[in-house]
């Protein structure tokens, strides 16, 4: 029995979508158009997301070692901070490590090399797991026993919290408005097929058929709508940035990985399927309820 | 047991303050043939539809089989109405082919898909539409329209069936076909009321005649004749 209503769910569907081709090419494209606009929106926070994640694996914190402190008493202060849950990564930085890179930097220095000492002390370099955690390491850093002093990019990794705020509330409200009038445009279209539909609707309630058994296949159909769209959206997103990211890929901009567009698809496969479904479950309500005016 | 039809003191007055029917008291019993028959716009295809809740009375009840037909939930109406075929004026065919509109109504009723297979064809072949199983009804004639929604209602075997002027598009020949079986229906059981103006079916078959006028019931009687002071259309 069971068997026999999907069986006969699935045949309407698939007869409407093969008979209905005009309804079906509009309510595809408009998914397709909205998705687009909503995926190009969730594409550009993944991708700031990105990049304040790269941003935040260049901030590092620096500690320099009082000059009278032993190598060997500074690399042993180094144990506790590795523990510490903030910090991603922590380096030792020999005084003659530093030396030759200010060398590598800055050459005029190379050319003084005779003429003046290493002035640099022992130092760690670590690098914090999120930007927020930049300030509170540098905190615990500076009361480490040895610890002369502490440099930081203070402003930039609280600009970089702010930015990184910001940017998801913003992202957050207007994909919410975005995906309220994806709904509504979908709702209205969706209405607008079932209109011409009306009389068809009707008369299948009259033949006996309950409201399950006429809406069933209306929502496949538009659940399939919705999927057809978002496979049409992800045609356009996903290869315009797998573009893009190869484009970037050495900037100071890097792109969400491709990896990360997999897991896109999905959620913009899931949208599409929600967006049909809830437009058709929003416009088959009405004609399921009311009579058509049979004489126009 | 009840009355397959049953009426009681039923009014219907449309919102623009027409009145369809007034005061009307009918019982039909399981079985039986009737026809309802009156001039236009006299209540025929009112009282059908009160039957099958495309109308709700303003006053009184209304009976299908017991059922208290105003009162039913939606879930209700569904199965009353696979339990009541119609056989309607202008027809109501989906925009499908003729086998994909009997085997919907058959699919709605659920009846298994096996059954529909044999059954489509059928009806189909009862009323000589079996050649044109693939034309959508935009391309059939009236009367094939006519006769495909009378497949259309014969092959799911209501135990109940309304027709509201069956053979109004239809020559001589089909209309006594499409009666006959509508007989044969009768015969197995069914109930039938036909709403006709055509007097040469109604007195051809010589069955229970009942007869409206401005909305009230002015004549019933069985094996009845169309009755000459009622005229036509």
């Amino acid at each position: 029995m069971i068997w026999d209503a999907i069986d006969f769910v699935c045949r309407e569907a698939a007869l409407q979508l093969r008979r209905e081709r005009l309804i079906a090419i509009s309510t595809v494209s408009t998914v397709a158009v909205l998705l687009v606009v909503l995926g190009s929106i969730a594409l550009f926070v993944m991708d700031l997301r990105a990049w304040t994640g790269w941003m935040t694996g260049q901030l590092e914190v620096w500690g320099f070692f009082q000059s009278d402190v032993p190598r060997a008493d500074a690399t042993n202060a180094l144990e506790p901070i590795a523990d510490w849950p903030e910090i991603q990564d922590v380096k030792f930085v020999t005084k003659e490590e530093a030396w030759q890179r200010q060398k590598q930097d800055f050459p005029s220095i190379a050319k003084l090399e005779d003429a003046i000492d290493n002035p640099l002390p022992d130092a760690v370099r670590i690098k914090v797991r999120e930007p927020q955690y930049t300030a509170a390491v540098a905190d615990k850093l500076a009361r480490v026993s040895g610890i002369d002093a502490v440099r930081w990019g203070g402003g930039l990794a609280q600009q970089l919290v702010k930015f990184k705020r910001i940017v998801n509330w913003v992202a957050l409200v207007v994909s919410l408005l975005v995906l309220v009038a994806a709904v509504f445009i979908v709702h209205n279209t969706i209405r607008l097929a079932l209109h011409s539909r009306w009389r068809e609707i009707y008369i299948m309630q009259l033949v006996g058929a309950t409201r399950t058994t006429v809406a069933g296949p209306f929502l496949l159909e538009g659940t399939l709508h919705g999927i057809l769209g978002a496979a049409l959206a992800c045609c356009v997103l996903v290869p315009a940035h797998m573009y893009l990211r190869d484009l970037a890929e050495h900037s100071f901009f890097p792109l969400a990985p491709d990896r990360a567009l997999l897991f896109f698809a999905l959620h913009l496969l899931l949208a599409g399927a929600l967006l049909g479904l809830t437009g058709s479950i929003f416009s088959i309500r009405r004609y399921l309820r009311q009579k058509p005016d049979w004489h126009r | 047991m009840p009355a397959c039809i049953e009426l009681k003191n039923v009014s219907v007055v449309y919102p623009n303050g027409v009145a369809a029917l007034s005061g009307v008291n009918l019982a039909i019993d399981h079985g039986e043939f009737a026809f309802l028959v009156g001039a236009t716009g006299h209540g025929k295809s009112t009282l059908l539809k009160l039957l099958y809740r495309e109308e709700l009375p303003t006053e009184g009840q209304v009976f299908v089989s017991g059922w208290d037909v105003p009162r039913l939930s939606p879930s209700r109406v569904a199965r009353l109405r696979r339990r009541v075929g119609v056989i309607f004026q202008d027809f109501r065919l989906l925009p499908r082919t003729a086998w994909e509109n009997v085997a919907f109504a058959l699919h709605a009723t659920g009846t298994p898909y096996r059954d529909v297979r044999r059954r489509v064809p059928e009806a189909l072949t009862d009323v000589g539409l079996l050649d044109k199983a693939d034309d959508f009804p935009s391309s059939l004639s009236s009367g094939e329209q006519q006769s495909l929604a009378v497949a259309r209602v014969l092959a799911v075997r209501p135990p109940l069936i309304l027709a509201d002027e069956p053979t109004g598009n239809l020559d001589p020949a089909s209309s006594q076909h499409v009666m006959s079986l509508l007989a044969d229906a009768s015969a197995k059981g069914a109930t039938v009321l036909a709403a006709t103006h055509d007097p040469a079916i109604v007195n051809a078959m010589r069955r229970r005649v009942v007869a409206l006028r401005s909305g009230r019931i002015f004549l019933d009687t069985p094996k009845g004749r169309y009755p000459d002071d009622l005229g036509r259309d």
